[in-house]
């Protein structure tokens, strides 16, 4: 695994990479990635469990990297825990476990720690969205700043402050996925309609839970976009679903649905940036630290440092504001007041944007629960460093490209999804 | 965030816009704590430290400061003011040489909420001078638009004499001076 890491990172970062013969394979790419992202989430259960055998990959990786001089500057990122932000949960143990330098070769610190959070919801319990969030805030969040002062020597795992103060060490934490589902995105036949609403009453939403019998659990993180028995939501990944006809736009498949009030309530992103507490532990910003000193004399906080700036920003072709090798940002497009359509994309490094190739179409790509893929980036950006947005809506994909389109967006499975 | 089959957007797409088209700017912001004070339904939101006086006060005073994180985590209203600074392209003469004056708010409930806010302009009570109203763009839940509940495009409410502001249903609105 480290082989292969060390390749992907030579390809990308180094010019090229010497396989096994010791043939070099030139590419002629020196991106200046921020960092690395290093395998996502915990898929496959290697043994042993708990973050041991993770750990063990990531030395071996980050060994990789820097004995064989393919990028020793490299920052790696680990261990992309998921689930909901619980707390106590297993992931935050394995979370706990690979901070801790003492499980690590030469008890070599990792400098950054990562974790995601996946909330869901649907037509009848769309304020979840936000009880689900705030329960992150008020549990996982402040255990996860108390980790880390608690790491750094601090036994009280107290800053002094009356709080958490993102460690009073070299480690960070962040939140590099935050994954708002909406489970009912899809429209049901008409004749379930009109009996599912007429025996509603109207209730949230006008009472049509599109789908909801079986997309609230079909839909789980992990398992979204399954569809399962019966008919399901259209899912790219099976084309049984598509009502036989990829393409979505000549509207044989499911529909979407019009009616449901969590398009709303996913919309509630900005409530990260309440104050400077919360970013604490969600957001790893380089001048992070400058904003929050000055926060910590004053009610109000300011930082003239772009890459903070980037929580505000939408647009990327601002010299301002441009993401370093971040992410593409398509509201570049809606801004010219032109149309973000979707073919196979490129992304060019330069322009921070994306660009469609016409001619070039990608079936079914509106098929998971997000929709339109190119809209989470804008979401996103709020909740991760200004290097990690990601897009991630492509659960099975994530899993093969994660750590890599969490740096290069030009690595995003695309090519997968469309094969 | 785009029905695929009419390819029309959804709130998805129009927060998002909101968003770019209003705080969207690199322009450098400065962000303030605030309070919230709920009555009944009502909601009274005065900002602090320069963006207003603070409303203060019970009967439920939610005083969002920088050392209390979770405190607004029950508040159906999430708030937060900011300013932009002086490069802002609307940026006024005041004298604290801060740009324009806006909040941005969310509506976490699946129900409507009337908000006061103190500290930026209201509408015109019938004198000439008073200065024009700040004005909201608000994406919110359309329980009986035509289109679908989750379709409405933005609207806009400029504030009332008082300061208030109605929101619908996970209401995302930016309201600026």
């Amino acid at each position: 695994m480290e082989c292969t890491a060390g390749r992907v990172v030579g390809w990308y970062t180094a010019g090229g990479f010497r396989d096994d013969c010791g043939h070099w394979h030139a590419s002629g790419l020196k991106y200046k990635w921020w960092g690395l992202s290093v395998l996502n989430e915990d898929e496959h259960g290697i043994k042993p469990e708990g973050g041991v055998a993770y750990t063990t990959c990531f030395d071996a990786v980050r060994k990789q990297l820097d004995d064989g001089g393919i990028n020793p500057t490299l920052r790696l990122v680990g261990p992309e825990i998921s689930g909901s932000g619980s707390y106590p949960s297993a992931q935050f143990e394995y979370l706990a476990y690979f901070m801790n330098k003492s499980h690590h070769v030469e008890s070599v610190e990792p400098r950054f720690g990562s974790y995601h959070v996946g909330l869901s919801g649907d037509n009848a319990s769309a304020e979840g969205f936000f009880t689900q969030w705030d329960r992150v805030l008020s549990g996982f969040v402040p255990q996860a700043d108390k980790l880390l002062l608690l790491l750094a020597g601090n036994k009280n795992g107290d800053d002094g402050n009356g709080g958490g103060g993102g460690g009073g060490g070299q480690q960070r934490l962040m939140l590099n996925e935050f994954v708002n589902s909406v489970t009912d995105w899809c429209e049901e036949e008409e004749e379930e309609e009109e009996e599912e609403e007429g025996s509603s009453g109207g209730g949230v939403g006008g009472g049509r839970r599109s789908n909801s019998s079986s997309s609230s659990t079909q839909f789980s993180r992990g398992e979204r976009g399954g569809g399962g028995g019966g008919r399901g939501c259209p899912d790219w990944q099976r084309p049984s679903t598509d009502g036989g006809d990829p393409d979505l736009t000549h509207g044989k498949g499911v529909k979407i649905n019009r009616k449901t009030w969590a398009w709303n309530a996913v919309c509630w992103s900005a409530r990260h940036l309440k104050n400077q507490s919360e970013l604490r532990s969600i957001l790893l910003l380089p001048g992070l630290e400058e904003y929050m000193q000055s926060a910590s004399s004053s009610s109000s906080a300011t930082t003239t440092n772009p890459n903070l700036a980037i929580r505000f920003c939408y647009s990327s072709s601002s010299s301002a504001c441009r993401p370093r090798a971040s992410l593409p940002m398509p509201s570049a497009h809606w801004r010219s007041g032109t149309t973000c359509s979707w073919g196979r994309t490129s992304w060019s490094p330069a322009r921070s944007r994306i660009t469609s190739r016409p001619g070039v179409q990608v079936q079914s790509l509106f098929s998971t629960n997000q929709i339109a893929p190119f809209f989470r980036p804008g979401i996103e950006s709020l909740f991760s460093t200004n290097q990690g947005a990601r897009f991630s809506s492509r659960p099975r994909v994530q899993s093969i490209s994660s750590s890599a389109n969490q740096i290069a967006p030009f690595f995003r499975p695309w090519r997968c999804s469309i094969g | 965030m785009l029905d695929w089959v009419t390819g029309e957007a959804n709130a998805k797409y129009y927060v998002t816009q909101l968003l770019a088209s209003t705080i969207g700017a690199a322009v450098e912001k400065t962000l303030y704590g605030y309070n919230t004070t709920t009555i009944s339904t009502t909601t009274t939101i005065g900002g602090r430290a320069g963006a207003g006086a603070g409303s203060g006060g019970a009967p439920d005073s939610d005083s969002n400061s920088a050392a209390s994180a979770s405190a607004s985590s029950s508040s159906p209203v999430y708030v937060l003011p900011f300013r932009f600074g002086a490069g802002a392209a609307a940026a006024s003469d005041d004298a604290s040489g801060g740009g324009q004056k806006g909040v941005l708010l969310v509506n976490k409930k699946a129900a409507s909420v009337a908000l006061t806010l103190v500290g930026l302009s209201s509408s015109d009570c019938g004198g000439a001078t008073t200065a024009a109203a700040a004005v909201a763009t608000i994406v919110e839940v359309a329980p009986e638009f035509a289109g679908g509940p989750g379709f409405q495009p933005p609207v806009k409410r400029a504030l009332s004499d008082e300061g208030g502001l109605e929101l619908g249903p996970f209401a995302v609105a930016v309201v600026l001076e």
